[in-house]
């Protein structure tokens, strides 16, 4: 399974009260068509409850969109901002150089092919020479 | 014409495509780096390839060389490479490494992707004379793209195995631990957590 951290910031969160029918609109992928007001408590928002049921599904892109989306409200509207920000694993990259290279002052190459014998081999210590890696 | 055996078996050895293998040996080719020991002039350096080689240089003219390796890098270009790639010695694959990310650097300044352009091929290689000709005269003249072309079926992609990933392992293990995943929220207040998809 792929493995990906999302970190979300809840801007605003509203209060489910408590003996109240708080219906959210929810979506496709598994999640309850419905929250009655017996799971909502006191302690607890929609926002939550939803997250809560989308922690436990590992569905909570899909919930993310629905908590803007509830309806049914009793008292309040919704008024919840969530903004998600992907943080993958963080991958190595190799910046260029800021200003141009200078570049190499070239003599002509060698002419004529020179036939030497080949040199003695000057193997590298064990793992200091790990291939090339080219695109 | 090829690039020798030797420098094509370093090649083959490295990881990546066909394409970015033989501009390196195309490369190798034009500047007579029959060897990675090779010093401008045809002699050998015998000496630990842990750095570059300090050796005494060859006149040329009135000024001094002190090129060496398959791609006849200059001591000053090469640390510059290194300082691309992190690769400071001078062991084959790490001429290999230096050279094509030395030469993807400057080329990018001036056009664009080296590779998008060796892979595209055709009518597209006149652009390595265009662009790399000052720095490499020999290896990256109006030659080039006949060289590249003799070379190409020399040389074979080869992929390199994945990379371990410290960070993806320890996220992993952390997969594996029990998870909170009850969160209060109060209104008007912000609450951030990890979520696991």
């Amino acid at each position: 399974m792929r493995l990906r951290y999302l970190r979300a910031t809840i801007a605003a969160a509203l209060i489910g009260l408590s003996g109240c029918t708080v219906a959210g609109q929810a979506a496709l992928n598994g999640l309850p068509s419905q929250i009655t007001g017996a799971e909502a408590t006191a302690d607890q928002t929609i926002n939550q409850l939803i997250l809560q049921k989308a922690v436990d599904t590992h569905n909570l892109g899909v919930a993310l969109g629905q908590v803007n989306a509830a309806q049914g409200m009793v008292s309040m509207t919704p008024n919840v901002t969530v903004t998600t920000t992907a943080t993958p694993a963080p991958v190595a990259t190799v910046a260029p150089p800021d200003t141009m290279p200078t570049p190499i002052t070239m003599p002509p190459p060698v002419s004529a092919p020179v036939v030497v014998p080949p040199p003695v081999a000057t193997p590298a210590p064990v793992g200091t020479n790990p291939p090339a890696t080219l695109p | 014409m090829s690039a020798s055996a030797v420098v094509l078996a370093a090649l083959n050895q490295s990881y990546g495509s066909a394409s970015s293998k033989a501009f390196l040996a195309a490369l190798a080719e034009g500047e007579g780096g029959t060897t990675f020991t090779i010093l401008y002039g045809g002699s050998q350096w015998t000496g630990s390839l842990a750095a570059f080689p300090p050796w005494a240089g060859a006149a040329v003219g009135n000024s001094e060389t002190h090129a060496a390796g398959a791609f006849q890098f200059e001591p000053a270009s090469y640390a510059e490479a290194a300082s691309i790639s992190g690769r400071s010695a001078f062991y084959p694959q790490d001429q290999i490494q230096n050279a094509w990310d030395y030469a993807a650097t400057i080329f990018a300044a001036r056009y664009g992707s080296l590779h998008d352009v060796m892979q595209a091929g055709g009518t597209m290689l006149s652009l390595i004379p265009t662009y790399l000709i000052s720095i490499w005269p020999g290896g990256c003249d109006s030659a080039f793209p006949s060289r590249y072309a003799g070379n190409l079926p020399l040389v074979s992609t080869t992929t390199a195995p994945a990379i371990a990933d410290p960070a993806a392992a320890q996220l992993l293990a952390e997969d594996m631990r029990p998870h909170i995943s009850k969160v209060t929220l109060r209104i008007g207040r912000g609450r951030k957590f990890g979520i696991r998809l």
